[in-house]
């Protein structure tokens, strides 16, 4: 890879720069976006995939898709991550249509948190929310990834995902709702109105 | 604000996205609502642990191939053709996007591989199949210019018949230029077919018929890709009876697993039946206790029996019943362990990880000062807990066992690795040298191809490590993986579903666990055409071995622990003519020596009784046993039977014997699967 990323040392380059420096000369202006955006992108796709193999495609389209476009790209921290939102999304429509073509007989596990009369230690709370994570619609772990983990507003969220800002609202509360229920000992659970 | 107003804004007041006034108006509500504050500050707690743990794995950076195909792209941004892709191909195509840019930059030749899937049911057992070849990578290291760029390309007439959209498709993702399919192409068996487009490995697609692009579904290339990440079972057919005159010998490899047994066992007492692939015949028998007499000088000890078969008259029963020779437990071996434990997160699950616990605090409390035990685990990575201590610092090892906690992603290629690294550091050659895994056997991370990791195991196991394979867990269960690792690390392989099997499997048997006393073991049965006119033998599909292989001692066999007994069940058809049935011919390696020794047995008329009744009763329980397990997997010996009618036979045992406790269990269970089982005809 070439070592010249004409990046400032300190600074990253704004975005504006790097779109201009891969207009000019793609193959020289590539390595500072992917320096930028190859990690955040993959984080957000994998959250969204669940998979490291998967975000991994699903990113690297991403950036073909960058490589490919020849239109002038407004925003390109949000064009990319929306671009990597989608692209995952379809990624899972396409896998769950297979897997229930061919998944394999398997009695369902049990329920994580039957077995937890007590409140859980925080490990363990965190090992159950990443199972968890793993059951949720993907459109509600991404957006709760986007907030939680990238700190990004609902606003913010709303522009990547395209999702309205009372939908992305909606579904992280949601989210973080069911999330939290699966931390409670069975039976537990208040009631939501009074 | 009442307290519904409060609850539809909670979430966002705690993730402090509530507008300020209204945040505000909350708070004033909360401050006098216990039940609403403790929702918010349930659900801070939820986005707290959130923020501080690990999503999903994410890598931190594209893989080199990845990134080198885009700089391939980068350096020639323009592709004719490819100006203005199809929008829904290129999201479909993400799988392939590195086969693509190869494909189109790449100066070398990329040959693509096309093939058509195969129904999983007719998959052969990857052991047979010759090992994948080669992927072709183009070579990155040499970026060369793209005018020079030479391609193989094959006669589009040996193109088999595609679809039109899958043409457009391949055309458009660089596999056909100009009418030539890039490398070779299978027909397709029939217009309907999706079709597999592999340019590496690492690039498999499944084109469908409407030449949609998507990547390869689990379970369906996979039994042949192998991969390490699903969970399946693998059916191995079923034995058919062989006529003697055509073949008169059986030949297969012994064994020892179990595993299968339990695993059905947990399916039924949750209510379900197991999948038919799930079930092998031999590790049901193999399941029950024995009490054959041991040998006295020789490794093994065979005893003979049959008997009419009760559920197919005009046939008998034989069994040949195995005792390997015992070893006491003082006159055992040292052992030196390593424990290699997956705390990945799925481990969290139905309390896996507590159960890996105890199961080894068993095994660790019947070592001795001459044990040694380390310990490796994995989740995202693989590190070392515990460097191999003197099984005597029990409170160490134990302690060390202790501290485990469910983490991250399953790794369990780095896990293996660095557990066989340690294996093989601290190697004893007057030892037994273990590596005892304790997984529920799905690997996400690290590996992608199973046949590497079976390879550098087998590689290993050369070395002389044994391993013990131990299953835990179900839902995302990999029988097959974790078979196949026992089988290539010289292993056995059982499932422990519950603390009772924990006992059952470290505490009946410990030196059968620890100590080989025959490897490589392998079973020919020589039946004579003049008594036996056909023979079928009952599971152990998937340890067969070629007649004239029986003395190649490349060949594997099985390994076989102190004291362990293995079971064979044949289904004869007698001529009705007088004399012995055959021979029974065993070889094996004395694994301290490592020369190889053979035993055999007559097969002598007066071991047959006249009626299924006067056989023993353990012969009896066995051949219920075996019945049970056709059912269950539906063999098509069984058909029309009513496994209820299996039912009556083991009920019809003496009560003294049915009050043992595997004999309970088994019929319990078969009333179990009896119930769930609709009638078949």
């Amino acid at each position: 890879m070439p070592e010249d990323t004409e990046a400032p040392a300190n600074r990253p380059p704004d975005d504006a720069q790097l779109l201009e420096h891969l207009r000019r000369d793609p193959a020289r202006g590539l390595p500072a976006v992917l320096a930028q955006y190859e990690r955040p992108l993959l984080r957000h796709a994998a959250a969204v995939v669940g998979d490291s193999a998967s975000a991994q495609d699903v990113v690297q389209e991403a950036f073909l898709r960058l490589l490919a476009n020849g239109h002038p790209v407004e925003n390109l921290a949000a064009w990319l991550h929306r671009v990597t939102h989608n692209l995952a999304l379809d990624h899972l429509r396409k896998e769950s249509r297979l897997r229930k073509l061919h998944r394999a007989a398997a009695p369902p596990s049990e329920p994580l948190a039957e077995s937890a009369d007590r409140d859980l230690d925080r490990r363990e709370a965190q090992a159950v929310l990443a199972q968890e994570l793993k059951q949720i619609p993907p459109n509600e772990r991404a957006v709760l990834f986007l907030k939680l983990k990238e700190g990004k507003s609902y606003k913010e969220i709303s522009v990547i995902t395209g999702l309205s800002e009372g939908n992305v609202g909606y579904l992280i509360h949601h989210g973080l709702k069911r999330l939290t229920a699966r931390l409670r000992p069975a039976g537990t659970l208040k009631g939501v109105a009074s | 604000m009442n307290c519904l107003e409060v609850q539809k804004r909670l979430t966002g007041h705690a993730l402090d996205e509530a507008a300020a006034v209204e945040g505000e108006a909350i708070d004033r509500h909360v401050s006098g609502c216990p039940a609403c504050a403790g929702e918010l500050e349930a659900l801070r707690r939820t986005a707290g642990l959130l923020r501080a743990m690990e999503w999903p794995e994410a890598p931190a950076s594209l893989t080199p191939e990845r990134r080198s195909a885009l700089e391939l792209r980068a350096e020639a941004p323009f592709v004719p053709g490819r100006s203005r892709p199809h929008f829904g191909l290129m999201a479909a195509a993400s799988v392939a996007a590195v086969g693509v840019a190869m494909a189109l930059m790449s100066p070398s030749l990329m040959r693509a591989r096309v093939a058509t899937t195969r129904p999983a049911s007719r998959a052969v057992a990857p052991s047979r199949i010759p090992s994948a070849e080669p992927a072709v990578v183009p070579d990155m290291s040499r970026p060369g210019k793209r005018d020079g760029r030479e391609r193989q390309v094959q006669e589009a007439k040996d193109a088999p018949k595609l679809t039109k959209a899958q043409r457009g498709n391949l055309r458009a993702l660089g596999y056909i230029q100009g009418g030539s399919v890039n490398g070779s192409v299978d027909e397709p068996r029939s217009a309907k077919e999706e079709v597999v487009v592999t340019a590496s490995r690492a690039e498999t697609m499944v084109l469908g018929y409407g030449g949609d692009v998507r990547p390869v579904p689990d379970g369906f290339l996979a039994r042949d890709k192998a991969s390490t990440r699903d969970m399946f079972f693998e059916h191995k057919g079923t034995n058919p009876f062989v006529s003697t005159q055509e073949d008169a010998l059986s030949t297969f490899g012994l064994d020892v697993d179990t595993a299968s047994y339990s695993v059905a066992r947990n399916y039924l007492n949750r209510g379900a039946l197991p999948p038919a692939d799930a079930v092998r015949v031999e590790e049901f028998v193999n399941a029950l206790p024995q009490d054959y007499a041991p040998p006295t000088r020789e490794a093994f000890a065979i005893h003979l029996e049959g008997a009419p078969n009760p559920f197919h008259p005009g046939y008998h029963v034989l069994r040949i019943g195995l005792k390997a020779r015992e070893v006491r437990l003082r006159d055992r071996k040292p052992a030196v362990l390593t424990f290699v434990i997956d705390v990945s997160g799925s481990m969290a699950r139905e309390n896996r990880l507590g159960l890996v616990k105890r199961s080894l605090r068993l095994l660790v409390d019947r070592l001795g000062e001459r044990d040694r035990v380390g310990i490796v685990v994995y989740g995202t990575r693989g590190r070392i807990l515990l460097d191999p201590a003197p099984a005597s610092e029990r409170r160490e090892i134990l302690g060390a066992i202790e501290s485990l906690r469910p983490e991250g992603s399953t790794n369990l290629e780095e896990g293996l690795d660095l557990g066989y690294e340690m294996a093989l550091r601290t190697l004893d050659p007057e030892a037994t040298n273990r590596v005892v895994l304790c997984t529920d056997g799905v690997a996400n991370n690290g590996v992608t191809d199973a046949e590497t990791l079976l390879r550098r195991i087998h590689a290993q196991s050369e070395k002389r490590v044994f391993l013990t394979a131990l299953g835990f867990g179900m839902g995302n269960y990999n029988d097959v993986l974790l078979q196949k690792l026992a089988d290539q690390g010289d292993g056995q392989y059982a499932y422990i579903d519950d603390f009772t099997e924990a006992e059952r499997f470290f505490l009946r048997n410990l030196t059968g666990v620890l100590e080989v006393v025959a490897r490589d073991a392998k079973a020919q049965v020589e039946f004579d055409p003049s008594r036996v006119e056909s023979y079928r033998l009952l599971g152990y599909e998937k340890r067969d071995v070629a007649d004239e292989d029986f003395r190649n001692d490349a060949v594997d066999g099985g390994e076989v622990g102190a004291g362990h007994t293995v079971t064979v069940l044949y289904e004869l058809k007698l001529s009705g003519r007088g004399g012995d049935l055959g021979e029974v011919h065993l070889r094996y390696q004395d694994p301290d020596s490592g020369s190889a020794r053979e035993q055999r047995e007559d097969i002598e008329q007066d071991r047959l009784e006249s009626r299924f009744q006067d056989a023993s009763p353990s012969f009896r329980l066995t051949v219920v046993a075996a019945r049970f397990a056709e059912h269950l997997r539906q063999s098509r010996w069984v058909k029309g039977e009513r496994l209820q009618d299996v039912l009556v036979e083991a009920e019809g045992l003496p009560r003294s014997f049915l009050r043992k406790a595997e004999a309970a269990e088994l019929l319990d269970l078969m009333r179990q699967a009896a119930a769930l089982s609709h009638p078949r005809d």
